[in-house]
């Protein structure tokens, strides 16, 4: 077997979703064995898929599908990340925390959740070029993605994760207000303490009004502006992040 | 891993809220003693006093040194594309709403324009806005062009809900607002929401609102649908 017909294989199994949008497929060593072909050729195979767009290599982590089969679905919505890189900031993401908890009452509330019910919680500090600029308290009802946690937020935003699992997200509910850094808040957005800060939290339901987030947003006002940005015409309302 | 956050403060802030929701206070009582709520959840003092500050500093709460914890007003919501235009909101559709023509000082106009790159503009006009009898907000208009100058009306933002205007806008905090003191009867502590909204006709600027309202009274509310592409077929 030589590289183009390896080429054509992957290409199968990632339009037929064999391997899925976000997921990782199978090491170069164990694409040697399952198709008896030498490394290099397996090598170059990856590197022209990488370079049309199919995966999505990872130094140190493994090779990732980046093609989203379901076209429509693809991200109508961006996340932080995404929103940086758009203004040519890099963006970097510490996770702080990552759990799996009850719902409890107020996060319960928000994602049409009983108090008992599972949810899975990621606290994130957001940084732009190295410089802090939020803190992000993710909350998502463990159902809808029961494995979760063992997706990698470092490399696909939780927007992609939804879309390759078939979620499509149609509304988008932001409430903006204020509040005051202290403490380990303060330390983390390496800014002073009793700072004033925008709060804001961001609720998303899918097509079929699932609740399927709710963030908290703890946001220095000088970036306030990446969240809050927002067009309207008429009656119709676009944010920022929903800008192509 | 090092202990970058305290998860358990998240529980206590949250079974607050719920303790808060289901005892029925009414705005104004007050809370339990400190003691008494750090022996109801099981915490320490330092720990309850940092989940109730957070209650604070979000607006839930207020506090007065040394004499215990007070719970808020609801605070009042107002839609962010109907900002500058409260009639309009459905959000305050229950609420009685005025506004009311003030003339703010050159100085004070220039202090407010402070970060914003054009020259103070002769023909600014300036409103509060009270909701229930409460000042609630102050809005600037700065219109741009001659004949926005000629409009004659007693609401100015009314007239760019048409489709014809495009009109962005960025919600973050005015942290000047000592020339607004005077108007808004602000506190010390008191943090102010600021809306900057440019709004363009075919890109041509045509006027400029800028907006304050005061946090601890209201939160802005900004609800997108994200519109489907028709070309969607499978589910």
């Amino acid at each position: 077997m030589k590289t183009e017909e390896l080429m054509k294989q992957l290409i199968e199994a990632i339009e037929t979703g064999t391997y899925k949008y976000t997921q990782m497929i199978p090491s170069e060593r164990e694409l040697v064995s399952m198709y008896g072909i030498n490394r290099s050729s397996v090598k170059k195979a990856i590197q022209h898929l990488v370079n049309q767009d199919y995966l999505l290599k990872i130094h140190g982590k493994g090779t990732f599908v980046k093609k989203n089969i379901h076209e429509h679905l693809q991200i109508k919505f961006h996340g932080l990340s995404e929103l940086l890189e758009r203004e040519a900031i890099t963006p970097s993401n510490l996770i702080l925390a990552s759990e799996i908890k009850k719902a409890g009452h107020i996060v319960g509330q928000s994602l049409q959740l009983a108090p008992h019910e599972d949810v899975f919680h990621l606290v994130r500090l957001r940084s732009g070029d190295g410089v802090p600029i939020s803190i992000e308290d993710t909350y998502i009802p463990l159902a809808i993605i029961p494995d979760l946690q063992t997706y990698d937020f470092q490399i696909f935003s939780f927007y992609s994760i939804l879309a390759a699992h078939n979620y499509q997200i149609d509304k988008i509910f932001q409430t903006i207000a204020s509040s005051k850094v202290r403490n380990k808040e303060a330390r983390l957005l390496k800014t002073s303490l009793m700072r004033p800060v925008v709060s804001l939290t961001i609720r998303a339901f899918t097509t079929e009004e699932k609740a399927v987030e709710y963030t908290e947003v703890t946001v220095l006002p000088e970036y306030a502006a990446i969240y809050t940005k927002n067009f309207h015409r008429g009656k119709e309302t676009k944010i920022y992040a929903q800008i192509d | 891993m090092p202990k970058l956050i305290n998860l358990l403060a998240y529980d206590l802030i949250d079974q607050l809220s719920a303790y808060i929701q289901d005892s029925q206070l009414t705005p104004g009582a007050k809370l339990p003693s400190e003691r008494n709520l750090a022996d109801r959840f099981q915490v320490n003092r330092t720990t309850l006093r940092g989940a109730l500050q957070k209650l604070v500093d979000n607006g839930i709460l207020s506090t007065q040194s040394n004499s215990g914890y007070y719970l808020m007003k609801p605070k009042f919501s107002k839609n962010a594309y109907a900002f500058f235009t409260p009639h309009e909101d459905p959000s305050l559709a229950k609420h009685q709403i005025e506004l009311k023509e003030i003339s703010l000082k050159p100085a004070t106009l220039s202090l407010l324009l402070d970060k914003i790159t054009i020259k103070v503009p002769e023909h600014a006009a300036a409103y509060l806005e009270f909701i229930d009898g409460e000042v609630l907000s102050l809005f600037v208009f700065i219109p741009l062009l001659p004949e926005i100058i000629e409009l004659k009306t007693s609401s100015p933002f009314q007239i760019f809900q048409e489709t014809d205007y495009l009109r962005s806008q960025e919600i973050t905090l005015s942290l000047n607002h000592e020339p607004l003191k005077k108007w808004l009867t602000l506190e010390e502590e008191d943090l102010l929401l600021f809306v900057q909204e440019e709004i363009t006709k075919d890109q041509q600027p045509v006027a400029l609102a800028l907006g304050y309202t005061i946090s601890k009274r209201c939160t802005i509310q900004v609800d997108v649908a994200t519109t489907l592409q028709a070309a969607e077929t499978d589910s």
